[in-house]
């Protein structure tokens, strides 16, 4: 009941329009005060928690997807994947969406993902006869495969915060994620087929088009390889995979493409540095309210709760993502992670649950609330690109909101479409 | 007052300067203790320390900077639709907090130095370094913050009524 209490104050909290970091810090030095009458340590804690190695992964992921698009090697990946599917029904829409699955490998940022694929994908589509509902909501369900697809900046903080493999987590992601593509393509080709405004067929490429698009697209499917396959064969972690693939990103753009200035290396990893400040100062005052919430035994009392109630591990999923979905409306996906996991770990634990098949299930779940009203990030991400209502968009999506409940579902029905791919592994 | 502000902003931006520079740091020498394991059979037990620090610094040497960009994350869904005054008591609120927090954090910062110096806390890592010296970033850069926030807090305080403006999700979203 207390913690009841505590998340619903939280939340009106943060509906002032607060900071998020300042909001929380505040909110868990309160309690701290009043219950204790010191203010917790809190520069240790917030030392503690940023003296991460782990973390970097983040800023160094942000770096390589950054090097990749201002040095252009990502601008054609829309144009490539159009030639090599533009024969299928919908070949926009499934072009759109394989797209946004071999970003998502580059970039580990669903917002991201939806910015760079949208802003080349939604114009053509909308020229050649597609809905502009229907290009948004490729783009906006796409794009969130971004977090899920690894590398992925939210499974990283997952994983810190849970002290969970990264690696693991980013393997876990693979299946699930192509799963969702496939899920996507296949509705993009239903819907092109029974649509009321029957969309021009394009014809096969041919094979020297094949040829010039693998070509034009080659470094952009090169880098992924190198990264994800590195950590599946155990030659590196997480972050010295981030790490070496953005240096092989900074390599490709600047000896290959030869389009990268000292500027754009720099103005990258500027940007990079001050979005990694402001996400890790969330996570630090996150860190403080774990910590408050661990010393009004909280976590411990939930455990005992969900026990003496012998909830199944289905029926606690269940609950939790409910819970995950509803606050996904409001807050987005890094607070949710953040205020929530240090709540559910000790309960995963005492349920038995694997804590990276959780990590896929609650990723999905952030897909969901990067596309559900009122806070939705990609919707305004699409907003920024089209200048479109949010009414359209959000009708555009609706059908996605569906397609990441049935992936949802079925990865909580069977667990081995996370947990297959890591168990094959030798990661670090 | 205007060169307080000028000082301040010069400063923020004189902390994320240094802060990117630790973030390309980071990445070399990450890459670099990859190379010497891979090829050379190397350990380099080092980085991993190194990279803490490099990360603590730069997280806290940025954030004044994030604060003058309006970067940092709030939830607006329901204090976008405010106009003039509503919209200016808000800003005004997150300014307030910002401040208030970072004064509490540079308090604490400068206390935990002068602990860790009075008992010389060394790290327990292979650099053995004197914890003080990582541990300056926190009320360095938490002082900044505060100070950013306070020079923000008077120049919104002054300006008239903000108009309504749409959001502006940037493509280096590390959000999700």
């Amino acid at each position: 009941m207390l913690f009841a209490a505590i998340l619903v104050g939280l939340v009106l909290v943060l509906l002032t329009g607060v900071p998020v970091f300042a909001g929380l810090a505040l909110f868990a030095t309160a309690i701290v005060y009043a219950a204790e009458g010191n203010l917790g340590g809190m520069a240790d804690l917030v030392f503690a928690k940023l003296d991460t190695y782990l973390l970097v992964a983040i800023p160094l992921f942000t770096l390589m997807a950054h090097f990749m698009i201002r040095g252009k090697v990502v601008d054609d990946l829309f144009g490539a994947a159009h030639t090599l599917l533009r024969h299928l029904p919908g070949g926009m829409g499934v072009a759109a969406v394989a797209a946004c699955t071999v970003f998502a490998a580059i970039s580990g940022s669903s917002v991201a993902t939806a910015l760079t694929i949208g802003s080349a994908a939604i114009p053509l589509m909308i020229r050649y006869g597609y809905s502009p509902r229907f290009a948004y909501g490729v783009v906006g369900g796409g794009g969130t495969l971004g977090i899920l697809i690894p590398p992925s900046g939210p499974m990283v903080l997952f994983g810190v915060v849970a002290d969970t493999s990264i690696g693991a987590l980013f393997m876990a992601g693979v299946v699930p994620g192509l799963m969702l593509a496939g899920i996507f393509a296949v509705y993009c080709m239903t819907a092109a087929r029974f649509s009321r405004h029957p969309i021009p067929k394009e014809p096969r490429a041919t094979a020297a088009e094949v040829l010039a698009a693998l070509r034009r697209a080659a470094w952009a499917l090169a880098l992924p390889v190198l990264v994800l396959g590195g950590m599946y064969f155990g030659v590196f972690t997480a972050t010295e995979a981030a790490a070496a693939g953005a240096v092989g990103a900074l390599a490709i753009a600047a000896l290959v493409y030869r389009t990268l200035s000292l500027k754009d290396i720099w103005q990258a990893s500027i940007d990079a540095t001050r979005h990694s400040s402001m996400l890790f100062l969330i996570l630090a005052a996150a860190a403080m309210l774990g910590n408050v919430l661990t010393k009004l035994r909280i976590p411990v009392q939930l455990v005992e709760l969900v026990t003496t109630h012998g909830l199944s591990q289905t029926q606690f999923l269940l609950a939790v993502m409910a819970i995950v979905f509803i606050l996904g409306m409001f807050l987005e996906t890094i607070s949710i992670i953040l205020i929530t996991t240090p709540v559910v770990l000790p309960v995963l634990a005492a349920l038995h649950i694997s804590p990276v098949w959780y990590g896929i299930l609650l990723t999905i779940n952030l897909e969901l609330a990067l596309i559900t009203p009122p806070v939705g990030m990609n919707l305004f991400a699409i907003k920024a690109i089209t200048r479109a209502s949010i009414g359209e968009i959000i009708a555009g999506v609706v059908p996605y909101v569906g397609l990441l409940l049935l992936g949802l579902a079925l990865v909580l029905a069977i667990p081995s479409i996370a947990l297959w791919l890591p168990g094959t592994m030798n990661y670090r | 007052m205007k060169s307080i502000g000028r000082l301040v902003r010069a400063l923020a931006g004189a902390g994320v300067v240094v802060a990117a520079a630790a973030t390309l740091v980071s990445m070399v020498i990450v890459a670099y203790s990859v190379v010497m394991r891979y090829f050379f059979n190397h350990r380099t037990p080092w980085v991993d320390e190194l990279v803490g620090y490099l990360l603590v610094a730069s997280v806290m040497l940025a954030a004044a900077d994030a604060l003058f960009r309006g970067e940092h994350i709030a939830v607006d869904v329901l204090t976008e639709r405010l106009v003039g005054r509503g919209r200016k008591i808000v800003a005004l609120l997150g300014l307030a907090s910002v401040a208030v927090i970072a004064a509490l954090l540079t308090w604490e910062g400068v206390d935990m130095i002068a602990f860790s110096r009075m008992v010389d806390l060394r790290s327990n890592g292979y650099l053995a370094a004197p914890m003080w010296v990582p541990q300056l970033a926190v009320p360095i850069g938490a002082a900044l913050l505060g100070v950013a926030a306070i020079v923000a807090f008077i120049a919104a305080w002054r300006a008239p009524p903000p108009t309504p403006e749409s959001r502006d999700p940037s493509i280096a979203a590390t959000d999700g």
